[in-house]
């Protein structure tokens, strides 16, 4: 019996409710035993009950969180951990916690929002590029997401609280990212919403021998073609169903993450925001020294890595030099093709490389959030916000940093101590 | 108490707008220069000795002898330098050097640029023992056996346009990556200003690009979009047998990739499309598995009403008469690139009017060219030929660099007949012309973009280097006193 | 107040055409007894320049140079008025000219490069048409000790007639030839002389055996001191063909047990291919391990500029590479950065000899354009033109015969239509021994790429 209300159906989108466990299966009514089903209503009775306040209890979940710092919304690590949830958000950060409250202590541990990467291909169940042809708006990332991948949980235990799940390079416009957590209220992993950012590329991967684009000037060509004519007002030749998210990436609405690995690549992206008037952000640069300075105010942000520990001088050098003329940086994880950990180690290797670690810290979550457009609810500890926290027993930055407890949504859905791995 | 704080931040602020407005004041565009040098090849009237050139905000200003210095002016004074104006490239291609990560290129020793990769490969005997492979080459020895290599390890994208041979509607600029080092070789080399031509991978490409290979990125685009190039001969269909680079490699063509196999099949794909594109234009249905992608008619269009010039590259006579002919038929008029056999059609050319952008100059041919039997008639003093015969031409160097590269182009065509000045010329003055840039570039005089190049000697001397490269006005290369 | 007796200018022409024939001459038994340039730009390459002057050529070899030179009355003269004389440049390592450049077999001191000279090779007729008189033709770089190499002209029918010199260089390989590794190539190196002194060894035994067979003797002492004695006893004719070069590379003289025996043979010498910096210091470990340090040649790869002090320091005679500026990129900023090579190494004051670029190249294959480039970048002129004429000869031990114009050496003359270092000059006539070898107004393939287009039918279009 599952304590979740549904069975199979996103809670977002709506649920069923409780099927009926009693009843019309077409038990024959025993002319003697009316003591079966009037047992069989109590059972179900009793059950619905322990669910139901299961339910309200999780629903009316107020609690404390005590360590002994917090990473504030500038990054840095401010002294005095203090968050107290109630439900799914935080409704209050630092001073005096109210005193009934259950206390969650975590003695010189540091609380930190809970890690988000913007671009992985986290729990994706089968490939993530519809080949076919290179601009595939319709596509959606959510469709590929499974939500029981056991590597859902390997993230959470690392921290990753929030991910995007990315179509991957190999199109022109590889579809609309999909905004999941590794946890949720129930515990389980989420679509946090199917409206993400839209995928598109410029890396060499797009250009196939055998279909259209071949080469970057039929890419950028027909990426052109492509929003022109929705720019018209003429109807795209994709089927014009509802919320066409190429024609709101086309109108600025919504954001589109370019992978942009060349300079050249930056440039046209950087051609294309102005003469369309859309929002872009490029992922994938690996050419930051030449265009460090041209981005600089005229991108939303800019994604780097993912990184690991062979990643060389030239790559982890680019998260500082953007920073260093202004533009937000984020750092993608690459998750699950890098080990769970790869997001904190990638934002370490930045703040070795020349990122300040509290813009390294912010990298790998507000500025994702932000980016995602999801910064209003989760990507810092403030109230308001999601409860979604990780908590370090050091500065998230540190490698020896280990992770002692994951909050999603407000339940804690991951326990160091209870999982047995505690040193 | 707050009006005290209010005139000190005026005061502040005043100060600060001075400062900054000096600081505007000394650099950028309102910067005056003065060149001295011994001598200055103005491509517009003789040359002048002991001259001085004066440039303000990026334009020449005056040019001539015993010209008085303005005050607060930056001197460059080169005694023994020879002045001219910053060199012209044609039809040039740019190195697109893209990144290591984003190729996978499983090769160690560094990543070679994809285009000098196919030059440099074509050129070497690999399984020549004694060849020493560079980073050029691939980083390691490549054995004739390891060649056809499995498609896994190659790169497979391409930087030309393949998914139709009609693709008039594409530019080169979205191809051509700014930062590529390319440039910084060609502005060693004296060239300002290149035209980027699309390559000869199709029947009909994208339009080409005027760029500045030097200065902010802001300045280096001159003109986006200009002539569309059409490529006649064995190109379109040597590179459209395989689908991808480097040539003759990969699988052939499946039914659902239609390609021209041979001359005739290119020719007919020319055809088709201005002829579908007149249809169209008079209200006329067009159908046929060639036809012309219908974002192409509207370029081919402009193009037979002569807004958007044409360029053709075809190296045989054979294909130079294809030329004359369709281009006749169609009434257009265009610019011929390559040119290999010209010296056989000179009546013809010189009849038709038609200017030729001729080059590179080679004893054994480099590049792709190398790998068509196009090349097997050259003439060493095919320039000199092209000046008697008075058909108006420009030299270009396209892919070949340094030793070969513009000025040595001009050189050799110095060597094997033509007069120094009209080698210059076809590098400076005649390019500009043929690129519409006639008053702006290619000539030091009054109203000029100040794109410059002091020499350490005459220009086309084989002792000669460049020693300051202007381009509009901002030193862009100096090599130290 | 010159006498110039003047042989009939139909004579001379008779003459021209019965020597050149298809840019390829057959020299004839016998050159003729004087030849005379006159009027032309002398530029020795030693000494001042004579703007106008008279080379005076007896029986192939130079006799007189200067202003003015009294003319036999029976000498071809020949009027260059207007035209440089310059000396015929020489090209100082190439395996072009052989068939293949290396033998599959790393160790081959044994082979001789006059074996596979091929005569009719167009190479050396492009030799000609570039003012090249004098090429040293040696087994390339892929190989760990290659054969021994020979000084050629490139006229003559057959390598008797083309060879200057007899083979003086073997040819040795530091950088690892290709599919293996640096440490295969120095233990290869060693092993090989090694291997020599066991040879030697052990002949020297023999040898010692051999005379107390004779004088019916029986053996009475120990291997050792057997080797000693045998060791005066060696004879050229002993040494076998294997370890002969590589004997004569130590020096020629017997070397058993450490010490010196009968010097057996002439002594060779080593061009050492360096292709890194790094291997300039094992060529020079190599060199003075085997007593062979003061004849070695080291021929450099691009990076080996790097090496520059080094080189400096063991002051040894250089070959640059073909490609003379050496670029490297940064990985981390992607700039590039060029290096002129020659001039770094001039700097050095090393001696210093050119080669020919690329074979597809244009210019560079020509030696007086590798010259103007140094000179472009700062290289005086005259040490330019000396890096392709007398250094070269000075490397190949064959100064006393080539690389300048001076009496007493060998007549092979450039004309050039001007200045050599200028690009518009061509090479006009070329002449080998005093035998003219090469005009450019005959050469047949040059004149094809020079001509226009109407010798070719050429249809009307449609």
């Amino acid at each position: 019996m599952r304590s979740s209300g549904s069975i199979g159906v996103s809670p977002v989108t709506g649920s069923i409710g409780v099927p009926p466990v009693t009843g019309s299966i077409g038990v024959p009514p025993v002319r003697s035993c009316l003591s079966l089903p009037i047992m069989a209503v109590a059972l179900s009775a009793v059950v619905l009950l322990m669910t139901a306040s299961a339910n309200g209890q999780a629903d009316s979940a107020r609690r404390v969180l005590q360590a002994a710092a917090y990473v504030d919304a500038e990054g840095q690590i401010a002294k005095g951990g203090v968050l107290v949830i109630d439900g799914e958000k935080i409704v209050q950060l630092g001073g005096d916690p109210p005193a009934d409250l259950p206390v969650d202590a975590y003695p010189g541990a540091v609380l930190c929002p809970g890690l988000i990467d913007c671009h992985s291909a986290l729990g994706a169940l089968g490939g993530l590029s519809e080949r076919q042809q290179a601009v595939q708006p319709r596509v959606n990332a959510r469709d590929a997401f499974d939500r029981y991948a056991r590597q859902l949980r390997l993230a959470l235990a690392a921290g990753v609280t929030t991910f995007a799940l990315a179509p991957d390079d190999r199109n022109l416009i590889g579809g609309q990212m999909a905004i999941c957590q590794t946890a949720g209220p129930d515990g389980r992993p989420r679509l946090l919403t199917n409206a993400g950012p839209l995928k598109l590329s410029l890396s060499a991967q797009t250009f196939r021998p055998d279909r259209d684009p071949t080469s970057r000037s039929g890419a950028l060509g027909l990426l052109r073609e492509t929003l022109e004519v929705l720019g018209v007002g003429q109807s795209s030749s994709f089927a014009p169903l509802g919320d066409d998210p190429v024609a709101a990436f086309a109108a600025g609405r919504l954001t589109g993450f370019v992978t942009a690995p060349g300079g050249a690549d930056v440039l046209a992206c950087l051609q294309l925001a102005q003469d369309y008037g859309l929002r872009l952000v490029p992922i994938h640069t690996v050419d930051a020294r030449r265009v460090a300075e041209t981005v600089a105010g005229r991108v939303a942000g800019i994604v780097i890595g993912p990184f690991d520990l062979t990643t060389g001088q030239r790559a982890a050098v680019a998260a500082g030099l953007f920073a260093r003329h202004g533009t937000p940086v984020a750092i993608a994880g690459g998750l699950p093709t890098s080990p769970p950990d790869s997001l904190r180690l990638a934002a370490a290797v930045a703040a070795r490389a020349g990122l300040a670690p509290p813009a390294a810290r912010r990298a790998i979550t507000a500025v994702p959030a932000e980016l995602l457009g999801i910064g209003d609810r989760v990507g810092e500890l403030s109230a308001g916000h999601q409860a979604d926290v990780v908590v370090f027993s050091g500065d998230p930055l540190d490698l020896r940093s280990r992770v002692l407890a994951v909050y999603v949504a407000g339940r804690r859905a991951y326990w160091a101590q209870a999982a047995g791995e505690q040193r | 108490m707050t009006s005290m704080r209010f005139v000190i931040t005026a005061v502040l602020g005043l100060v600060l707008l001075t400062f900054s407005a000096a600081i505007a004041v000394e650099k950028g565009d309102t910067e005056v220069i003065v060149i001295k040098a011994r001598r200055i090849h103005t491509l517009n009237g003789a040359p002048i000795d002991g001259g001085t050139v004066v440039i303000r905000n990026g334009r020449i200003e005056a040019v001539g002898r015993d010209l008085a210095v303005p005050e607060g002016a930056r001197v460059i004074a080169r005694p023994d330098g020879v002045v001219t104006p910053g060199l012209i490239d044609a039809c040039c291609t740019i190195d697109p050097e893209i990144p290591e990560e984003a190729t996978g290129w499983p090769f160690e020793g560094g990543q070679p640029s994809l285009w000098r990769w196919l030059g440099e490969y074509a050129a070497h005997d690999h399984s020549d023992p004694d060849h020493v492979c560079t980073p050029e080459c691939g980083g390691r020895p490549v054995s004739s056996a390891d060649m056809p290599l499995a498609s896994a390890t190659l790169p497979t994208f391409t930087w030309t346009e393949q998914s139709s041979e009609v693709t008039p509607h594409r530019l080169v600029i979205d191809s051509v990556n700014l930062f590529s080092n390319d440039f910084a070789r060609l502005l060693k080399g004296g060239v300002t200003t290149v035209y980027v031509s699309a390559d000869s991978s199709e029947v009909i490409g994208g339009r080409g690009t005027i760029l500045k290979t030097g200065g902010p990125l802001s300045e280096r685009v001159v003109r986006r979009a200009d002539a569309v190039k059409a490529s006649l001969g064995g190109d379109p269909s040597d590179r459209g047998l395989r689908n991808f680079l480097p040539p003759y490699y990969g699988p052939p063509p499946s039914i659902l990739t239609r390609r021209p196999t041979t001359r005739m099949g290119v020719e007919w794909v020319f055809r088709k499309a201005f002829y579908d594109a007149q249809r169209v234009q008079d209200g006329r249905e067009i159908y046929g598995a060639d036809m012309p992608p219908r974002q192409a008619i509207p370029v081919l269009l402009q193009v037979l009403a002569g807004e958007v010039p044409l360029r053709i590259q075809a190296r045989l006579q054979l294909d130079i008469f294809t030329a004359l002919r369709l281009t006749a038929e169609f009434n257009l008029k265009f610019t011929l690139e390559e040119a290999t056999e010209a010296y056989r059609c000179l009546p013809q050319l010189k009849q038709a009017g038609v200017p030729v952008i001729f080059g590179p100059l080679y004893m054994t041919p480099k590049g792709f060219r190398s790998l068509t039997d196009e090349v097997s008639r050259p003439r060493l003093n095919s320039p000199k030929q092209l000046a008697d015969a008075g058909i108006e031409f420009a030299l270009t160097a396209q892919e070949l660099r340094d030793e070969e590269g513009l000025v040595r182009q001009a050189m050799l065509a110095v060597q094997s007949g033509l007069t120094p000045e009209q080698a210059l010329r076809a590098v400076t003055a005649t390019p500009a012309a043929l690129l519409g840039l006639s008053d702006q570039a290619g000539v030091v005089a009054p109203g000029a973009a100040a794109d410059l190049v002091v020499w350490s000697s005459e220009p086309l001397d084989a002792t000669s280097r460049p020693l300051v490269v202007l381009i509009n006005g901002r030193v862009v290369l100096e090599e130290g006193n | 107040m010159r006498s110039k007796p003047r042989f009939p200018a139909f004579v001379a022409s008779w003459l021209c055409g019965f020597v050149a024939l298809c840019a390829v001459a057959q020299p004839p038994a016998v050159p003729p007894e004087h030849v005379a340039l006159t009027g032309g730009h002398i530029i020795p390459v030693v000494g001042a320049p004579i703007e106008k002057g008279t080379v005076l050529i007896e029986r192939g070899k130079i006799v007189a140079v200067g202003p003015e030179v009294e003319i036999p009355y029976d000498a071809r003269v020949v009027n260059v008025s207007g035209k440089f004389v310059f000396p015929g440049m020489i090209d100082v390592h190439t395996w072009r000219g052989l068939d293949i450049p290396n033998e599959p077999r790393p160790v081959t001191p044994h082979l001789d490069a006059a074996d596979a000279l091929d005569p009719s090779q167009l190479f050396f007729e492009d030799c000609l048409r570039l003012g090249v008189t004098a090429v040293h033709v040696i087994p390339g770089n892929n190989a760990v000790l290659g054969g021994l190499g020979r000084v050629v002209r490139p006229i003559g029918l057959t390598v008797a007639e083309m060879t200057i010199a007899e083979g003086e260089f073997l040819k040795i390989a530091v950088t690892p030839r290709a599919g293996f590794d640096r440490m295969v190539q120095m233990a290869t190196l060693r092993e090989t002389f090694l291997e020599l002194d066991d040879y030697l060894a052990k002949l020297a035994e023999k040898r010692y055996e051999d005379k107390l067979k004779e004088e019916d003797k029986k053996i009475d002492i120990g291997p050792a001191e057997a080797r000693k004695r045998g060791r005066e006893l060696i004879r050229a004719e002993d040494v076998d063909d294997q370890h002969r070069n590589v004997l004569r590379l130590c020096g020629g003289q017997v070397r058993v047990a450490g010490e010196a025996g009968p010097t057996l043979f002439k002594p060779l010498g080593a061009f050492v291919y360096c292709g890194n910096a790094m291997d300039v210091g094992l060529a020079v470990q190599i060199a003075k391990e085997n007593a062979f340090f003061d004849r070695t040649v080291l021929v450099l790869g691009g990076e080996c500029h790097k090496a520059v002090a080094e080189l400096k320091q063991v002051a040894r005679p250089v070959v640059l590479p073909g490609e003379l500026v050496y670029r490297e990129t940064n990985p981390l900023t992607g700039e590039v950065r060029e290096t002129f090579v020659p001039k770094k190494i001039f700097d050095a004051g090393l001696l210093f000899a050119l080669v020919p670029g690329p074979d597809d190249s244009y210019a560079e294959r020509m030696l007086t354009y590798q010259a103007a480039q140094c000179v472009r970048y700062g290289v005086p002129r005259d040490e330019a033109l000396k890096a392709i004429t007398l250094n070269p000869a000075r490397i190949l031990r064959l100064d006393k015969r080539l690389g300048s114009i001076e009496p007493g050496k060998d007549a092979d003359l450039v004309i050039f239509s001007g200045d050599p270092l200028d690009f518009s000059s061509v090479v006009e006539q070329v002449f080998i021994d005093g035998i003219l070898a090469y005009e450019r107004a005959k050469d047949v393939r040059l004149q094809r790429l020079l001509s226009p287009g109407t010798s070719d039918s050429t249809p009307k279009p449609e």
